[in-house]
């Protein structure tokens, strides 16, 4: 004699197979393996099929050496001051630089500035928005969203100039410098290092082949140690 | 009275459509880079005059200093800085020279920089002869067989700021047995401003 819990788990499977047979009955075979692939999909809903893929970026460690794009990085260390070569911060501001060792580890030239897409301004850590040239910081006075944060400037620690191009093979050490306000600076800053992926052909409207791109996914995220004073 | 009601023919739709299909094939079999869109290269020598159709171009000199000085910057080199001083004539007209690059003998190409107050692109006009100095941060392997290409063009995407037009391509005589002699060259280099040259290009002599 069966046992009356499968005898009911008997009956369950009998009843749907009678509403799939119902279902199913006229259908032709591509209909079929459609209908049972939305079955398939909504079945797993309970198991996060719809859940959007979040991969964690991977920890910076500084003085560690990492691949973005067509570089090899190793972020030394942050340092503040108050002048870097050219450049002097408004008042109340000082310039907070992240010093990165970089190679250029392809075989064909970059911009300097494809820098500071590997390395956005870091949230929460005080960083000057971009200034308007009017005087008061940019965009209008009724938006409530966050000003947007400026791009690093790229210098060569070296010497302060400004770093136009990396040629392949040629490793730099390099600054790049924000301007941070003064009563947010803290002793450790959380830099995050995001992708750049190789756009061979475009298709959308720049047409704008062969290139590296940012589409803001971050690879890399960890706390670096500011220090004071020296600017190399 | 006749009414030719069926002006859509089966033979008119395939000529058509066949006609699209031929034109499509044509343009996808064709080699554009390297037949339709390529540049006219002339080449030379270091010192000698090459004439690029819109310009007249002569390389004069070509050092390596591992620090650049000018009057507002000092710039030190990652690899070592390949200094080459050339002068334009323009003949065509106001002419930007936008295009300076070193392709090394693997074919990698390497940007000219502006650090250390140099020229990573000049302009002049018909009339006088204009000197500018270009400065390429190089690797040591990238020495041997470089070869120095200017042009009116930017390089850019598959060079194609250079497609149907003149392109300078000047071998800068570099042997392996150079090598070390360049790479160990630690000396500093004051660059100037472009300006009017008075030197090779010139014939008629120009402003000084």
């Amino acid at each position: 004699m069966k046992h009356a819990r499968s005898a009911d788990a008997d009956l369950v499977v009998r009843l749907l197979h009678s509403v799939a047979d119902a279902v199913a009955d006229g259908m032709s075979t591509t209909q079929r393996v459609v209908a049972g692939a939305i079955v398939g999909v909504f079945a797993l809903t309970p198991f996060g099929a719809w859940d959007e893929v979040v991969t964690e970026p991977e920890p910076l460690v500084a003085g560690q050496e990492i691949e973005v794009g067509p570089f090899e990085l190793t972020v030394v260390r942050a340092v503040v001051t108050d002048d870097i070569g050219f450049l002097t911060p408004q008042e109340g501001n000082r310039l907070l630089a992240v010093v990165v060792d970089v190679t250029n580890v392809s075989d064909r030239p970059e911009y300097g500035v494809l820098l500071a897409k590997i390395f956005p301004a870091p949230t929460g850590e005080g960083i000057a928005p971009r200034s308007s040239p009017f005087g008061e910081s940019a965009g209008s006075e009724e938006t409530t969203e966050e000003p947007r944060l400026p791009d690093p400037t790229i210098l060569s620690a070296e010497d302060g100039t400004n770093l136009d191009s990396i040629n392949p093979g040629i490793s730099y050490r390099v600054a790049l410098v924000w301007e941070q306000q003064l009563d947010q600076a803290q002793d450790e800053v959380t830099l995050d290092l995001a992708e750049l992926t190789w756009i061979e052909e475009d298709t959308t409207f720049g047409m704008d082949d062969q290139r590296w791109f940012a589409y803001g996914e971050v690879l890399y995220r960890g706390p670096v140690t500011v220090e004071k004073g020296a600017d190399r | 009275m006749r009414h030719t009601r069926r002006r859509l023919t089966w033979r008119g739709t395939a000529f058509l459509v066949g006609a699209f299909a031929a034109a499509c094939t044509l343009v996808n079999v064709v080699p554009h880079g390297t037949i339709l869109e390529r540049p006219f290269v002339v080449e030379g020598p270091v010192g000698e005059t090459l004439d690029l159709s819109y310009a007249e171009l002569t390389v004069t000199e070509v050092r390596t200093a591992d620090t650049l000085e000018s009057s507002f910057e000092q710039a030190v080199a990652g690899g070592t800085f390949l200094v080459v001083d050339a002068t334009w004539r323009a003949t065509d007209g106001y002419i930007v020279f936008a295009g300076a690059e070193v392709i090394d003998a693997e074919g990698r190409s390497f940007w000219a920089t502006s650090r250390g107050g140099c020229a990573k692109g000049t302009n002049s006009q018909p009339g006088y002869a204009w000197r500018a100095t270009y400065c390429f941060d190089v690797p040591r392997d990238a020495l041997a067989g470089a070869t120095l290409r200017l042009a009116r063009g930017t390089h850019g995407e598959d060079d194609a700021g250079q497609r149907r037009d003149a392109v300078a391509v000047v071998d800068l005589g570099i042997g392996q047995h150079d090598v070390n002699e360049l790479w160990d060259a630690t000396e500093k280099i004051s660059i100037e401003m472009p300006g009017f040259a008075s030197a090779p290009a010139t014939d008629a002599g120009g402003e000084g």
